[in-house]
């Protein structure tokens, strides 16, 4: 031993159980921040690579430029990469048109595929000449078409244009879900093209050009220099918001709101660990009090002491440390297997057994940054500890008794213990706010799960994969088709509607406006469980019965009788039910009304449908979607939403297994907590118990002691914990959810016996060490116990 | 020549009805090279008084002056070095560090005064003997 820190070690070897729960305190914390930063870091590199490859690799856009100024900005060493783009028909409802489909035409230059859209380009080359196109694979899939192929774009003013196929693009979820194709032309092409449909000059032509920058550090700066020094305002030039905020080079006060939102869970996560290495410390300084005073004896001053105590902790670091980053970096690499398995067209681009340094850094350092936060405490306590402590063997102060235990309701045991854990008022609210606090955090945050099932609309039961819809939204989808859909062996379910648009309705007197929808079997089974009252039953059975959907402005309630104006006749509906919610946007001024087919049929006549939805059985092909395209297409839009769907739902996974990380996260800590503060405060008497053990106190008696004061804090700490607890549910409840949809806010039961739960649990866990560590000492040792 | 000065010394437990008085103006002095021997029964305060002249527990009132310094009129730290340096203590029931051996036991103090403990190993020097009892050996 050269200096008087050495001691550390040679008191680690011998004290190796004692330190292990501060280890495994301390290995969990850098645990979990090494997983969550490492797949936050995973999450984003997937989204920059899926982002770069669905809307492109370009930071800005700048509009409104002469050709001489993009040569300029072309020109500059900082740019990686400047191309034009032009769109005709972005809505597709023009009337350029390929093979009956209306097709997007966009222009462009060879570059935008070459570094903008690197990934898009899937067969072929971007057309070189004027004469040449490209297409998206769906046109390719429905038409057949190949390279050298001629396709005839037919445009509004009737001219027929017909191009070479130089190339095939991929699909987009804008595009397949509007039912578009994609052509890719030249800029002059283009042009031409927009000059001959009456258009008037180059100041109305759309042409954005992208620009790349060679290096993505300091982009806002760049961006800055380059409007200052073109001349450009700030109308003139827009970001890539969504890869400039996953750059983390955003300016948009949404992105911001996101950083915001990762620092504040980064100092949570932070507190969080604090407090458990906090509270395992103090424990571990706790049972070893007369040590310290044998240091202060020896000749430690108090800075010492608190230097053997950091020392301590900082050696505990270096296996917990090692441990914690490698179980987080496996984690990682089992959680980026399940996303990719759960949704391989969003999450495929995420890397599997990558190593994120970030996150290893940030558990290192965060691993180091809890453990010196929370030693201060523990070691302030340590320096304090009285040298006489050491040799009077007393080292807690005793306090004069003002209330002896209550022998009346409960057993001499049970009472004592219960005593116990009432004596010192400070350590028993300290306790109860402990319990208390993770049970109020748990069933504050498990809120925001309720908020997610209900934002996120296309996890809801009746999301399709494919629809057909008619073009003007009229009735006019065959309702033929849906019985041979249902016998698709690729098709799981499928299912009409019939709309009636904008209905002028009378009710209570007041004319409003209302949509029609019908339902059939299918839909209302999943609307039971958006009924806020009323019955179901009756709309499905009785003729002119209907729902009304809730909105807060709804004035419309069950029992009411709304007229309806049809085609010049008035019929009415009565209103027999509510849902809080449906799945169809209206307008703000417009109710939702919801009736069976057979209502819709008496009420307006009509009985083909306005949309056939379709769910595909999971091994449903491209090739078979493409065959019921044609088969049933012809005429109507067909929707594809299986990309935009996958890409919705590979959202809802990231976010769930966010939210339920977190919330076992904080079951985690909670379990921890109480089992640190229960040992710590056993081990506080454990001279008091090896002196009732010495007059006469059996292990019997002992363990019902000590359960009794574990017992006595989880009770207390479960019912504030509840109470509070379910104040901050409805508190929340009612802010996210009632106001927006309606839903009634009803006791957590669920959640708050899984709360529960886990403390008793946890309680029961904390008490098993200490009473056998207790009972295995001999009595003389129990009493002398350091 | 005066090494030790005790004056008026008390040191009180407890308050009011539970006050316990274990030193009451105690006062005395011993000299350089002098051996003291301080002899009474059970809870009349020995221990009190020699951990108070020790400077392991403060005084309720009084002075202890060693080598002419007022012990109680220094800061904790100060007061803990000085013990460190100049006071040598043996406790009824050892109170030795149970994780390092008798080597690193009698080094230790040296060592929070962030100096080196001389060789043990030269021929004819105490340390030698260590070895031959076996005190090289961990205690406890």
């Amino acid at each position: 031993m050269k200096r008087y820190l050495d001691l550390v070690p040679i008191s680690a070897k011998v004290h190796k159980k004692q330190n292990r729960m501060s280890i495994v305190c301390i290995a969990l914390a850098v645990f979990l921040v090494t997983t969550i930063f490492g797949m936050a870091d995973m999450f984003i590199r997937s989204q920059i690579l899926k982002t770069q490859a669905e809307t492109g690799n370009w930071h800005i856009g700048i509009q409104n430029i002469s050709s001489e100024d993009a040569a300029v900005i072309a020109a500059r060493p900082d740019v990686a990469a400047f191309a034009p783009y032009n769109v005709l028909n972005y809505e597709g409802k023009q009337g350029y048109l390929l093979a009956e489909t209306e097709v997007v035409l966009c222009g462009s230059n060879d570059r935008l595929f070459a570094k903008i859209f690197p990934n898009m380009l899937s067969e072929g080359t971007f057309p070189k000449t004027d004469t040449e196109a490209m297409v998206t694979e769906s046109a390719k899939d429905m038409l057949d078409l190949h390279i050298g192929d001629e396709i005839t774009i037919n445009t509004p003013a009737g001219l027929k244009l017909i191009f070479t196929l130089s190339g095939f693009v991929e699909n987009t979820a804008n595009l397949m879900s509007s039912d578009t194709y994609g052509v890719f032309l030249t800029t002059e092409k283009l042009y031409d093209i927009y000059l001959t449909n009456g258009s008037d000059g180059l100041t109305d032509y759309p042409t954005v050009y992208y620009v790349q920058f060679t290096s993505t550090v300091n982009l806002q700066s760049k961006i800055e220099n380059l409007k200052s020094q073109c001349g450009l305002s700030n109308d003139q030039v827009s970001e890539n918001t969504k890869l400039l905020g996953l750059l983390g080079q955003s300016t948009s006060s949404f992105m911001i709101q996101v950083y915001a939102a990762a620092a504040i869970l980064f100092v949570l996560v932070l507190f969080a660990g604090i407090m458990m290495i906090a509270g395992s410390l103090n424990s571990n300084v706790a049972q070893r009090t007369e040590f310290y005073g044998l240091m202060r004896c020896v000749g430690a001053t108090p800075k010492q002491v608190m230097r053997l105590v950091r020392k301590e902790a900082l050696t505990w670091c270096k296996t917990a440390i090692p441990v914690g980053v490698v179980i987080g970096v496996v984690v990682i690499w089992i959680l980026c297997f399940i996303l990719r398995l759960l949704s391989p067209e969003y999450f495929g681009a995420m890397p599997l057994f990558s190593t994120s340094f970030p996150s290893i850094i940030a558990g290192v350092v965060v691993g180091l940054l809890t453990v010196l936060l929370a030693a201060r405490i523990p070691a302030k306590r340590a320096a304090k500890v009285s040298p006489l402590s050491a040799v009077s063997g007393n080292a807690n102060d005793t306090q004069p008794v003002k209330k002896a235990a209550n022998t009346g309701l409960f057993k001499v045991d049970a009472a004592l213990g219960i005593h116990h854990a009432k004596s010192s008022r400070k350590n028993f609210i300290l306790m109860v706010g402990s319990f208390g606090l993770s049970i109020v955090l748990f069933l504050a945050f498990s809120v925001t799960i309720e908020f997610i099932n209900h934002t996120l609309r296309p996890l809801h039961p009746w999301t399709p994969n494919i629809s057909i819809v008619s073009p003007d939204n009229a009735c006019s989808v065959n309702r033929a088709y849906l019985d041979e859909l249902k016998n698709n062996a690729a098709v799981k379910s499928a299912y009409g509607r019939m709309f009636a648009y904008n209905v002028p309705i009378t009710a209570n007197g007041q004319e409003q406006h209302a949509d029609l929808i019908s339902y059939e079997q299918k839909q209302f089974d999943w609307a039971k469980s958006y009924m806020l009252g009323g019955s179901l039953d009756t709309v499905q059975n009785e003729l002119n019965t209907g729902l009304i959907v809730y909105e807060p402005q709804n004035t419309i309630q069950i029992g009411d009788t709304v007229s309806l104006n049809l085609n010049g006749q008035t019929a009415e509906i009565e209103i027999t039910g509510m849902l809080s919610d449906s799945p169809f946007y209206n307008s703000a001024d417009v109710r939702t009304i919801i009736c069976s087919e057979d209502t819709f049929r008496q009420l307006t006549g009509q009985s083909d449908y306005t949309v056939i939805d379709m769910q595909l059985t999971n091994r449903a092909t491209d090739a078979e979607v493409n065959a019921i395209h044609r088969t049933y297409g012809a005429g109507y839009s067909f929707v594809d939403k299986r990309l935009d769907n996958s890409s919705t739902l590979s959202i809802y996974y990231c976010v769930w297994l966010f939210l339920y990380g977190f919330l076992a996260l904080i079951a985690l800590i909670t379990v921890f907590n109480i089992i640190n503060s229960i040992a710590m405060n056993v081990a506080a008497r454990t001279k008091q118990y090896g002196a009732f053990r010495a007059i006469g106190l059996s292990d019997r008696q002992l363990s019902k002691m000590i359960i009794a004061e574990a017992a006595t804090y989880a009770i207390a700490g479960s019912i504030v914990g509840a109470a509070l607890g379910v104040v901050c549910n409805k508190f929340l409840f009612d802010l996210l959810i009632s106001r927006q949809w309606g839903d009634p806010w009803l006791i957590p039961w669920g959640k708050l016996i899984v709360i529960v739960l886990i403390v008793l649990f946890s309680v029961a866990a904390a008490v098993h060490g200490p009473i056998k560590r207790i009972r295995n000492m001999s009595i003389v040792d129990t009493i002398s116990a350091q | 020549m005066e090494i030790l000065k005790i004056q008026n010394l008390c040191k009180t437990y407890g308050k009011g009805e539970a006050k316990v008085d274990a030193l009451k103006n105690v006062s005395f002095s011993l000299n350089k090279e002098e051996f003291a021997a301080v002899v009474g029964e059970s809870s009349f305060g020995k221990s009190t008084l020699l951990n108070c002249i020790g400077a392991l527990d403060t005084p309720t009132s009084g002075s202890v002056l060693m080598d002419g310094q007022n012990l109680f009129s220094m800061k904790e730290e100060k007061r803990t070095i000085f013990r460190r340096r100049n006071i040598g203590f043996i406790f009824q029931s050892f109170q030795l560090v149970s994780e390092p051996n008798v080597e690193h036991n009698i080094t230790f103090p040296l060592l929070l005064d962030y100096r080196k403990p001389d060789s043990f190993r030269r021929p004819g020097f105490p340390g030698n003997r260590w070895r031959s009892y076996g005190f090289g050996r961990e205690i406890g």
